[in-house]
């Protein structure tokens, strides 16, 4: 028999995978045949298998592309939190060798405290003025409504206050924080202070970092403070509750424990957004894809959703280990 | 003035982006207290080799020896393309801050250094001025304020008169070479002038595919035949060195004195 015909006879049970279609080539690589070489020497599948074998070849493609998409990614993270942790511990290092720390933590101080405290404040009285109107109603219901000064005041110390001036003050403070740091580095300041022999982190990392330490518990308990003042002026003020059992309430709830809890985040906090802003401008020259000012816009970006994000985690491990 | 005596010695220095290699095995010799120039296309590499110099960039291999086998010490000072002035401070504060930062000197003393290195260079009066109300010029002046107020052995100029008016390129050129002699410190200039760098300068290199071409002085490199050379040298009109010393180094193997 000639080796046509037996390729002939062959085809009634085997079947040549997509010998004349587009997807040949998916075919010769996926499943493994090889398209150059000469026909009977081709791999042949079962024509009932052939949907199974596609499918296979379609997942394990997929599988492998996923995977590796995972794995780069992975690696990206894992990279970027050792190199996040390093840039930290050098600014915490650099506290030794840095000189005029106290000029450069007083404007620190002046950028992310008293450039913060009005929205801060704003912020709080509303949050207060909230907190005021729907505690009542809440408590109303249950014959509890004079309980609305340790519903305030316990909401705000314990878990509101933390969050939401650390949040205030990255969207004032360390957005700019991001912004300026990142264009540091695009106009080569960064290496004009490194050429001058001057450690950048300590110059500009280490005494944000210290004002952050000062700034977060101080906004932090104005906040808890304008906030009870708020639940004061709906609850008492507006709604007419008792202003002496409002306080006495407030004043009575707070423990030690739970201005403990509130400090300790407030701190956690600070360190942790401030250094994530910083370490966004820092490394804006890294940015893939971008440079330039579109690289500090991304870096200011970053900056805030990355610090929200880490907020909002930092507060729910810490308060696990404090419930 | 100048000495023999090198203040910087590279040696077989390699630097690599990627697949591009940027030098590609580059020797330099600076002697104490000229002004070296160094020419090349864009992109040959002469920033690169500049922040090499500067410890901006750590080269793959290669040394880079500073005069007493001591490494990049601090005395060492380097003028940005683009000035990199502290655009926040003033240009009082961006001239103290290196003091400031890096000597134990009291605040009176570092005034007094201010003041001084401000009027040297005709800015006293624009102390409390930030960069961006300066001229081009003027931040120029202040950039070379900033760099020499620590009174650095060797200073590195990146493209100083990139965007300059012709009249300007000149007036930075003569301050380089006033300002050595008054400080006495060694001159790296990188630069694309080059009718400037060959009137201005003591010693010349040519960058060329990752390696120095030629090392010499402005006479030489005038001098020179090569069609490599001739392409950089043809459009120097003038060229008045001040310098007479003949020493040309071709790929390192051809040296006449």
């Amino acid at each position: 028999m000639t080796k046509r015909g037996a390729s002939r006879l062959k085809s009634d049970t085997l079947y040549r995978p997509f010998a004349h279609s587009p997807i040949r080539r998916f075919a010769s690589t996926r499943l493994g045949v090889a398209s150059g070489s000469p026909p009977d020497e081709q791999e042949l599948i079962p024509t009932e298998d052939l949907p199974i074998c596609f499918l296979k070849a379609m997942w394990n493609g997929v599988m492998t592309r996923l995977l590796r998409t995972v794995g780069r990614r992975s690696l990206a993270i894992v990279a970027g939190l050792g190199d996040f942790a390093d840039f930290v511990v050098r600014a915490f290092a650099a506290l030794g060798r840095a000189r005029q720390l106290c000029r450069g933590v007083a404007r620190a101080i002046h950028q992310q405290g008293v450039r913060c405290l009005l929205v801060v404040t704003v912020v709080a009285l509303f949050a207060g003025l909230v907190l005021g109107l729907q505690g009542y109603y809440v408590l109303a219901r249950f014959g509890s409504a004079g309980l609305l000064g340790t519903f305030v005041s316990l909401t705000l110390t314990r878990e509101l206050a933390p969050v939401l001036a650390t949040l205030m003050i990255v969207g004032q403070a360390g957005s700019a924080i991001a912004a300026e740091i990142g264009i540091y580095r695009y106009s080569e300041q960064i290496d004009a202070l490194t050429t001058m022999a001057i450690d950048p982190l300590g110059y500009l990392i280490t005494p944000r970092l210290l004002a952050a330490l000062l700034v977060f518990p101080i906004l932090t308990t104005a906040f808890v403070l304008v906030g009870t003042f708020g639940g004061y002026l709906s609850g008492c003020c507006l709604l007419g509750l008792d202003s002496g059992v409002y306080w006495s309430n407030a004043h009575s709830a707070v423990r030690f424990v739970d201005v403990r809890e509130c400090l300790l985040k407030a701190l956690v906090f600070g360190i942790v957004t401030i250094a994530i802003c910083c370490h966004s401008g820092f490394t804006a020259h890294r940015r893939a894809g971008v440079s330039g000012s579109r690289a500090v816009s991304v870096s200011t970006t970053r900056a805030v959703v990355f610090s929200s994000i880490a907020t909002l985690a930092a507060d729910y491990v810490i308060t696990s280990f404090l419930v | 003035m100048i000495d023999s005596a090198p203040l910087l010695t590279v040696q077989e220095l390699y630097k690599q982006f990627g697949e591009h290699a940027v030098l590609s095995g580059v020797d330099l010799m600076v002697p104490r207290g000229s002004i070296l120039s160094v020419l090349g296309r864009s992109g040959a590499g002469k920033s690169v080799l500049l922040k090499c110099l500067a410890g901006l960039l750590k080269p793959d291999t290669g040394e880079i020896r500073f005069e007493e086998g001591a490494t990049q010490d601090l005395r060492c000072s380097y003028l940005f393309q683009a000035n990199a002035l502290f655009d926040s401070l003033t240009a009082f504060e961006n001239v103290a801050l290196p003091l400031e930062q890096t000597t134990r000197l009291r605040t009176s003393e570092i005034r007094d250094a201010v003041v001084s290195a401000l009027k040297n260079l005709s800015l006293e009066k624009f102390a409390d001025y930030f960069p961006a109300q300066l001229s081009g010029g003027m931040q120029k002046r202040l950039a070379l304020a900033r760099a020499l107020v620590t009174r650095p052995a060797l200073v590195l100029f990146d493209e100083p008169t990139a965007g300059l008016d012709p009249i300007a390129r000149n007036a930075v050129f003569s301050m380089i070479r006033r300002y050595r002699d008054e400080y006495d410190f060694t001159a790296v200039v990188v630069t694309h002038d080059v009718p400037q760098a060959l009137a201005a300068s003591d010693q010349v290199a040519l960058l060329e595919n990752g390696r120095i071409y030629l090392q010499g002085s402005p006479h030489a490199f005038v001098a020179a035949e090569d069609s490599v050379v001739r392409s950089f040298t043809d459009d120097a009109v003038k060229v008045s060195t001040a310098n007479g010393s003949e020493e040309t180094t071709a790929n390192g193997r051809e040296r006449k004195t």
